[in-house]
């Protein structure tokens, strides 16, 4: 509790305590914020009150005073129109990128066995068909963005206010989600085995070749890593609500607040998918009496996943605005005193 | 002006203001929606009164959700989501037989939509109290219940569609002629793979446990030891629970290979691969089960203090 005749905002003054008892509420200089903090030894997102019972609150002395909060302890860059880093006028933070998350730049990550015949030296694989190349995997899903920090309940007991106050308590706006990993490429398939010719005598008596084990069919291509889905937008946080408890006479209109719920977090961006493997090369050198080899697949490409739609790894989901706050002014005869 | 609480008495204003107000043993000011007055619940109370009468136990708390008694919200949990996500659509299986040299493959299963989010739990609200006296029987005292709410179960998610199965290979064929006996022409075909069966629906997360509520009592120095005395209850609620992951979609199974017809060579190995089963949600994330819990709530707190004079 902070008890004392006079307390004076100038700049940003942070109040950690959660009553204020002062004769004097007095706001001095260019846009003075009394920014409402963490109770010391609170955890991020438990409720905040702050109960202020000032005989007189005076910003005349003042431009731009206002009241609002910080409770989640982060640096911010303002998303609102006012330049404060306090929370409604920020955006919480990003979830987190999605793991894993494949290089798909130069020498892309490529699943494994990934017989590529640059470095593969044993094209041909067995018969009837060479391996196959290893499927991609998925990338991970982006974390979910942060949820925005609800506003405080702001009590005032006043008998004089003189000037005029913005209580900025709207709720903070839910954090993006975060990006989706990249899927990992698909391997390539493994080379066909060559085709075997025999002979065989025809009823004249004559040889000629025949076929008795076809040319191999290559590996197909392995399939690509699907895509990460970007995490979900983080909930905004919800309006503060603000009680005035006045004696007869005070210009409770010069207290003007914005209570707004805050916004709710976009959907992460999604990852992009990993490309199918390349399909294993057939035998250059196929016998005529052979006919014709049989050509791998190419590995398909992972799918895709963009916001909203039945993607694989789960749809994502904006987050859901916060509710607003609301404003109670009650007439008392006195103010309580300590 | 006297407010007497008798058996369950429900409040729904910010302000409550008396002269004296009393609660009779048993009793319960509920803090709660009015069905007259409609709109939202009070989520924030401010008791101003010169005294305070306690006339046996009694309890404050609140109920925001409206479920039916004897357990209000810090004892009841958000109703659970009910129903299932949809599942994925089965992938197709083409008819017939394939053309040379592999025919179709069976597409693959959709996955299953993630199951509904659970409800969150209410933040309890904050209960100011300012008041000169506290008269208190023996075995009077009260309780200040305004822990956070429990949140709801994640909805079930969708199952993975099957794949699709993978079309039959084409049959070889053959030339002959009366001079050099049957040739094989074009050997049988690769029979076309399964379809990959639909991953798993993600599982809805459970509802977050709401906050705990704030206390404050103000009250004149001979009071407070009794202020002291009472229950205050300010523990956050618990996450709720997730859904139930959906089922992976199987495989699609793979087409057989063409039909073999003499001379043409045998073709083992030339039937269709089963495509892959889905994901399943333990292979996504084996901890799914925590990972997709709801956030318990933040504790709140209570204090209790004494001041000279009352607001009135």
């Amino acid at each position: 509790m902070i008890n004392t005749p006079l307390v004076t905002v100038a700049g940003n003054y942070d109040v950690t305590d959660d009553i204020i008892f002062c004769d004097l509420l007095q706001f001095v200089g260019i846009s003075p914020q009394l920014v409402i903090r963490p109770v010391p030894g609170s955890k991020v997102g438990a409720r905040r009150l702050l109960k202020i019972v000032a005989k007189v609150i005076d910003t005349t002395g003042s431009t731009g005073a206002t009241i609002t909060y910080n409770l989640d302890n982060n640096f911010e860059l303002p998303a609102g129109n006012i330049p404060s880093f306090a929370d409604p006028t920020t955006q919480t933070k990003t979830g987190s990128d999605g793991t894993p998350n494949a290089w798909q730049g130069p020498f892309p990550d490529t699943a494994s066995p990934n017989f590529n015949p640059v470095w593969d030296t044993l094209h041909a694989g067995p018969f009837p068909k060479a391996a196959d190349g290893g499927d991609g995997y998925a990338g991970g899903r982006g974390g979910t963005g942060a949820q925005g920090m609800d506003g405080p309940t702001l009590e005032i007991w006043t008998t004089n206010v003189i000037g005029g106050v913005s209580i900025d308590l709207r709720g903070q706006q839910g954090g993006n989600g975060g990006k989706g990993g990249n899927g990992q490429f698909g391997g390539t398939g493994q080379g066909g085995s060559p085709g075997i010719t025999g002979t065989d005598t025809s009823w004249t008596g004559v040889p000629y070749l025949v076929c008795t084990q076809q040319p191999g069919q290559p590996g197909d291509g392995g399939r690509g890593g699907n895509a990460g889905c970007g995490g979900d937008g983080g909930d905004g946080g919800n309006g503060g609500f603000v009680k005035i408890f006045y004696t007869s006479g005070v210009n409770v209109a010069a207290l003007a607040t914005m209570l707004q719920g805050g916004k709710g977090g976009n959907i992460g961006t999604p990852g992009n998918p990993g490309k199918g493997g390349a399909a294993g090369a057939l035998e250059t050198t196929i016998p005529v009496a052979c006919g014709t080899g049989q050509n791998a697949q190419v590995g398909p490409n992972g799918d895709g996943c963009q916001g909203g739609d039945t993607g694989k790894g789960g749809v994502s989901q904006p987050g859901s605005p916060g509710a607003d706050g609301s404003l109670t002014t009650y007439v008392v005869k006195n103010i309580p005193s300590d | 002006m006297s407010f007497v609480v008798t058996g369950v008495r429900i409040w729904s204003d910010v302000v409550l203001q008396a002269t004296t107000i009393t609660f009779n043993s048993g009793s319960t000011l509920l803090l709660a929606p009015s069905p007259e007055k409609g709109g939202g619940p009070p989520t924030t109370l401010t008791i101003i009164a010169n005294e305070i009468d306690i006339n046996g136990p009694a309890t404050i708390t609140y109920d925001f959700d409206s479920a039916p008694a004897p357990a209000y919200d810090p004892g009841t949990p958000k109703p659970p989501q009910v129903g299932m996500a949809p599942s994925g659509s089965n992938g197709f299986s083409p008819s017939g037989t394939g053309s040379f040299p592999q025919a179709q493959n069976g597409s693959d299963g959709g996955p299953g939509m993630t199951g509904a989010k659970g409800i969150p739990g209410v933040d309890a609200p904050e209960i100011q109290i300012f008041v000169g006296v506290v008269k208190q029987v023996a075995s009077g005292k009260l309780t200040i219940n305004v822990k956070g709410q429990d949140g709801g179960r994640g909805g079930d998610a969708g199952n993975g569609g099957n794949g699709g199965n993978g079309q039959v290979g084409s049959p070889s064929t053959t030339s002959s002629s009366w001079y050099d006996n049957s040739k094989c022409t074009q050997g049988a075909g690769k029979g076309g793979n399964g379809g990959a069966g639909g991953d798993a629906g993600f599982p809805g997360r459970g509802g977050a446990g709401g906050n705990g509520g704030i206390v404050n009592v103000f009250t004149l120095a001979p009071s407070l030891p009794v202020v002291k005395t009472w229950s205050y209850i300010v523990d956050f609620g618990k996450g709720g629970q997730p859904g139930n992951p959906g089922s992976a979609g199987s495989g699609g199974t793979g087409g057989a290979a063409g039909t073999v017809n003499d001379p043409c060579p045998p073709v083992p190995g030339f039937g269709g691969s089963t495509g892959p089963n889905g994901q399943t949600m333990n292979a996504v994330d084996p901890s799914w089960a925590t990972d997709y819990a709801g956030k318990d709530g933040q504790p709140g707190y209570s204090a209790q203090y004494a001041i000279k004079q009352v607001p009135s």
